[in-house]
This record gives structure tokens, sequence and C-alpha cells, in this order.
């Protein structure tokens, strides 16, 4: 059964994801700003993790996926950014830092499902 | 633009008014210049007051600007929050609607089923009574033979402890044991002498028509087992295919008692009825050889119960008056 982080500063989107994720039978591991979200992937070693870009002070979302993809130890594990910067930009810097997709709120809970079930059965 | 600006613009603007020298030779006027002095301290006092107001304002300024820094990120949180209830919402009612309109078809697709299962159900049970009653106008003591076998068949599968639609199912399929001995020839059917090799060749056969006979329809998927297999023995030495043991379908074991048991009391060409006892005796003496141990011990339960000789009666109660041979 995978077990998947998700980052995100606010208690209500990261409820959500847990909520939704569990249906499909998925273990979850919270963070609430990019330490915490650093110090789990390195623990918990999740078969992915979602990150959120704005998470208040320390790292944000991808600084986060720069140094999991930096860290030979974590450098496999698919990063889903999941963010409100709907820019193109964004996208690129998002997928520049090493992040295997970028989807924005608001997601749907399908969606969301649908790209990690996608990703979790190609690795 | 930050309190720093302010304070310097405010800065520039401190500075007491420039005054001529009053120290001349004006010496009289003390009155002017203590009134001068007293202007010149108003000024500073007022000037003084101004600075520390604007000083305030800045301070003021700075915080609000924070407070509304704080309320609009707050304000986008939960504008983010609501526009993300929004789309689960959407996405679970989505959801809904389309689960509910999969259940609706699904059994509207079930009750077709159920509907189409209970015709095709009728039709073969209409089928098989036509069989019978085509069975017992040839020959009398055909019909009651199959009706007395299905009468057994249903009260071994009972006593077996199966449930009821089997049980059913087991009865009906049963009467359809031997539709494979259309194709055998009278002669050897009716013949009272021992069979050749070749005769009893064609014999097996009626196991194998019999099988093909009955299609390929869910319904008579047990009617075929027992067609082919009601002539297997419990250790292999049976015909068409030498299955043993479990391998022969439960129906087609408790048929082989069922329709052992009725040739062994029914009179036939070349023997006469015994009875029901002697029936029984030789049935428990082949249980393990010829029959499933369980299914001789249910039919001997129930002989002893007095049900076999219950069904033998209602049977012969039954029959058209005519005259010929019952099992009696």
């Amino acid at each position: 059964m995978a077990k998947l982080l998700v980052a995100d500063d606010l208690v209500p989107i990261r409820q959500m994801v847990r909520i939704t994720l569990s249906t499909q039978g998925w273990t979850i591991v919270e963070a609430k700003n990019g330490n915490e979200a650093l110090d789990l992937v390195r623990s918990e070693k999740p078969d992915l993790v979602l990150l959120d870009v704005d998470m208040g002070p320390g790292p944000n979302g991808f600084d986060v996926c720069r140094q999991i993809k930096a860290d030979e130890a974590t450098k496999d594990i698919p990063v889903v950014m999941l963010t409100a910067h709907e820019s193109d930009s964004d996208r690129a810097i998002g997928f520049a830092a090493g992040a295997t997709q970028y989807l924005t709120k608001p997601f749907g809970p399908l969606e969301l499902i649908d790209t990690i079930r996608g990703i979790l059965a190609h690795s | 633009m930050g309190a720093d600006d302010t304070k310097e613009m405010i800065e520039t603007m401190d500075a007491s008014p420039r005054l001529p020298d009053i120290t001349g030779e004006e010496q009289g006027s003390d009155v002017f210049r203590q009134l001068l002095h007293q202007a010149v301290r108003v000024a500073d006092l007022a000037n003084a007051q101004a600075m520390r107001m604007a000083l305030d304002f800045a301070k003021v300024y700075e915080r609000e600007q924070g407070v509304r820094h704080e309320f609009q990120s707050q304000l986008k949180q939960m504008t983010l929050m609501e526009k993300q209830a929004t789309r689960y919402a959407e996405d679970l009612a989505s959801m809904l609607r389309s689960e509910r309109e999969r259940r609706q078809e699904l059994e509207r697709a079930l009750e077709q089923e159920r509907v189409a299962n209970e015709e095709l159900r009728r039709t073969g049970l209409q089928g098989i009574s036509h069989l019978l009653l085509a069975a017992t106008i040839k020959d009398r003591t055909t019909g009651e033979h199959l009706q007395r076998v299905r009468g057994y068949v249903e009260a071994i599968a009972q006593r077996l402890g199966l449930p009821a639609d089997l049980v059913e199912e087991f009865g009906y399929s049963s009467v359809m044991h031997d539709v494979g001995k259309i194709h055998t020839p009278d002669h050897i059917l009716q013949s009272e002498h021992h069979l050749t090799d070749e005769q009893f060749g064609v014999i097996k056969q009626h196991c194998i028509d019999g099988e093909k006979m009955l299609g390929e329809a869910r319904f008579f998927e047990t009617a075929r087992a027992i067609a082919r297999e009601h002539h297997e023995r419990w250790d292999g030495r049976g015909y068409p295919d030498g299955k043993k043991g479990e391998e022969i379908s439960l129906a087609a074991r408790i048929v082989s008692v069922a329709d052992v048991f009725d040739a062994l009391t029914s009179k036939r060409p070349y023997k006469d009825a015994w009875s029901a006892d002697a029936g029984l005796k030789a049935i428990e003496k082949d249980a393990g050889e010829r029959f499933d141990p369980e299914v001789v011990s249910a039919f001997v339960a129930l002989s002893r119960e007095g049900v076999v000789e219950t069904i033998r009666f209602e049977v012969a109660a039954n029959a058209p008056a005519q005259n010929g041979s019952s099992a009696k």
C-alpha cells in the first residue's frame, strides 16, 4: 500500500487531500511547512510527495522539490506540485525543480486521484 | 512610501525661523523680545507636536499596511478555500449523479435479466413436462419411472441440505437423464438377453447423445451433467468417461442412486420387480463402490422415515388409470 506525503500550510487543504486519498487505501503523512516536509521525506520515505508552493516561513514548495531531487536517497520519489500559482512561468519553475506533475488549485478529487494513480502505476 | 521618507520630509521643516539679530541698539524693546521668544517657543512646540503627530501617523500607517496585508492574504486563502470547496462539491455531485444513473441502469438490466430468466425457466419447465407426457404416452412405466426418480432426487438433495432452488433444479434436470436413448434402437433397449460388447457400446452412447441434445443453455447445465454422468461409478469403473468420486457432479451421483433403485424395484422385460427392502439392501451394498456413500446414507435415512414409500405410492396414485405393470 502506497504512502503519500502532503505538505500544505492550510489545514482544510490537508484534510481534503487526506480524506480524498484515503479512499484509495493510501496512507497519508502531513507536513505544514517546507522544513517539516523535508524532515518527513527523509524519515518516512513516502512513495509520492504533494507540495504546496507558499507554505509560510521556511523553504517554499519549489525549494523543497529541488532539495528532494538533490538528495541521492530521495531523488526518485515523484513530486506533484499542488498550488494556486497557475501561470506558465510558475509551471516552468515547478518542472525545472524536478516535479513530475503540476496541479493547480482548485483541484477536483478525481483529478487528484487519477494523477497520483497514474504516477504510482509508472513507478 | 515608507516611514523613513515621511520622517525626512518632516525634518527638513524642523527648523526654527531664522530671526534677525535683535540685540542691537533698540534696547528698549524687551517686551518685543520677550514676545518674540515666546512666539519662537510656541512655534517650536507646534513644530515638535506636528513632528510627533507625523511620526505617530507614520507608525499607524505602517501598522495599518501590515493589517491590510494580513487581511489580504487571509482573504486570498479564504477565496482559494471557497473555490476549492466548490470544486469538490461539484465533483462529488457529478460522481453521485453518475453513480445513481449507473445503479438505475444496473437495476433495469437485472430486472430484464430476471424476466428473461423467468421466461426461460417457464419454457424449460414446460418442455420438460411435455417430455414427461410424451414418455408416459409411449410407455406408462417410463413416465412413472421418471416421476419417481425425480421424487427421490429431490428428497435426497433436500436431505443433504442443499438450498431449495438447487433441489428444484436437480429434480427437473433428473427427468432428462435418459433423453439420449431416443437414438438407441428399440431392439437393444428392450433386449431380454445379455448385450454384446457392440450393443453395449451403443447403449453407452446415450449418455453422450443426451448431453449434446440438451444444448448449451444455462437452464440445462445440471441436466447435461446428469445425462453425461449418471452411469459413472464412485470407484471410477462406470461409463462413458470413467470419472470417479467427486469428479462426478453431485446431481449425477444422486440420480445414479435414484435411477438404479427404481430400476431394481420395477418390473422389466427381463426381470420381476424387487421389493423395496431388497432394492435398498443392494444399494447399500454398493455404497463406496458404485455409489457415493453420503448419498446412499441420505437415501437409507429417507427410506427409514417412509419417504421413499410415500413417493412410490403418490406416483402410482397419480398415474392415469390404465392397464400395465406398475412398480408395486
